[in-house]
């Protein structure tokens, strides 16, 4: 039997939106759905230096947010340690973008931020090490991102290995998942921040609808399609 | 195809695709959340209360036979009115359930799992906790006390 040339689109589009699919980190991943394209709060941050700053100080150019805690000892120096090999790549912080390591434990302080920085051996002006002022605010920051951690004993965390893009305007762009990153895959995620979205992007979000929607109508295509062939045998028993 | 085979399959597909659209509806629309389940983690041995911020906890339960420990032994823990909790369950002998009456929150508790969830208490009161999962001769008597204030 030759496949039905019908079928093929929907097979591609069932295909596609397999390709969507999230693949899950530790701990409760971010659901993207409802954070892209939202503003983040302007909360004050302060560097290792003990600096305070509000974060939409930094609009103009795009930041990357790296959410981590000073104390971890697995995931977190990983992620810094693969952004300091990527970012050569891509530009000089500071001038081209922003980049953020920023803690979410509640607990730590300036001088937690401060072993963290000389650990990393982090000295450019356009990368700093933050921890926000208030804890309400990191809260209300952490939500924007739909970033979910779990507490463990000795200040040790569960949490999504992630960094996210923010474009010029403070509004959340891109999600890149793991702790290293694709030199490809960031420089995207880049290109989007700064406002140069690709097509496929921008319907990202619709991807499991067209899927579904593929998916249900091959189902009722075959149902019909089959139950008309039935009927023509049933007619005509010597066929 | 006779008619009524028709009429059948047609009913069957409409209510198909009527369920479908309120199935997005209800997670799109009305936001609402499936509990998420975390396999990757060791489970914690006993019941936390941390607070992160002032109206920000995270609440670490261990059920076991046959109650809730919420904080170190505790059945009963109090939190102020306006409190976002991410509630994270866990199970020390057989499968309990959880149930926050007058919340959305009803996780199962699963040795060897964690489960989560997330809730804002905004109306102060006192919320009942039950077990809906029996586990043993004093599943009737296993409850817990989260008292909003």
């Amino acid at each position: 039997m030759r496949f039905p040339a019908p079928l093929v689109p929907l097979f591609l589009l069932f295909l596609i939106s397999l390709v969507g699919a999230q693949t899950s980190g530790t701990g409760i991943p971010p659901n993207e759905s409802r954070t892209l394209g939202k503003e983040v709060p302007d909360v004050v941050l302060i560097d290792s230096y003990g600096n305070k700053f509000n974060l939409h100080d930094l609009r103009g150019k795009p930041v990357i947010l790296s959410p981590i805690y000073t104390h971890c000892t697995s995931a977190c120096p990983i992620i810094t340690q693969s952004l300091q090999k990527t970012i050569p790549l891509m530009g000089t912080p500071g001038e081209d973008f922003y980049i953020l390591s920023l803690t979410f434990d509640p607990k730590d302080a300036v001088e937690d931020l401060k072993k963290f920085r000389k650990k990393h051996n982090i000295n450019s002006e356009g990368w700093k090490v933050v921890l926000v002022e208030n804890k309400s605010d990191l809260f209300k920051l952490l939500d924007a991102i739909d970033f979910r951690f779990a507490t463990l004993p000795n200040r040790e965390f569960v949490h999504p290995n992630l960094i996210v893009f923010l474009d010029k305007d403070m509004v959340i762009r891109k999600y890149l998942y793991g702790v290293a990153f694709d030199k490809l895959e960031f420089a995207n995620a880049l290109r989007i921040a700064k406002g140069e979205i690709a097509l496929p992007e921008k319907f990202r979000g619709h991807l499991f609808l067209v899927g579904m929607l593929g998916f249900v109508s091959t189902v009722i295509f075959l149902v019909v399609r089959l139950s008309r062939k039935r009927i023509r045998s049933e007619e005509n028993p010597a066929v | 195809m006779d008619r009524a085979e028709k009429r059948a399959l047609i009913t069957a597909l409409a209510l198909l695709l009527f369920f479908f659209v309120l199935i997005v509806y209800a997670a799109k629309g009305l936001k609402i959340d499936l509990p998420t389940c975390i396999t990757d983690v060791q489970p914690f041995k006993e019941g936390r209360l941390i607070q992160h911020a002032p109206d920000r906890y995270e609440l670490q339960v261990v059920a076991k036979m046959w109650f809730f420990d919420f904080n170190q032994g505790q059945t009963e823990i109090e939190i102020p009115a306006g409190s976002v909790v991410d509630i994270y369950l866990t199970s020390a002998d057989v499968v309990h359930g959880m149930h926050i009456n007058g919340t959305t929150v009803n996780l199962m508790a699963i040795p060897g799992t964690v489960n989560y969830a997330r809730y804002k208490f905004d109306k102060p009161g006192v919320y009942h906790v039950v077990c809906h999962e029996f586990c043993g001769v004093g599943h009737h008597a296993m409850m817990g006390k989260i008292v909003v204030k």
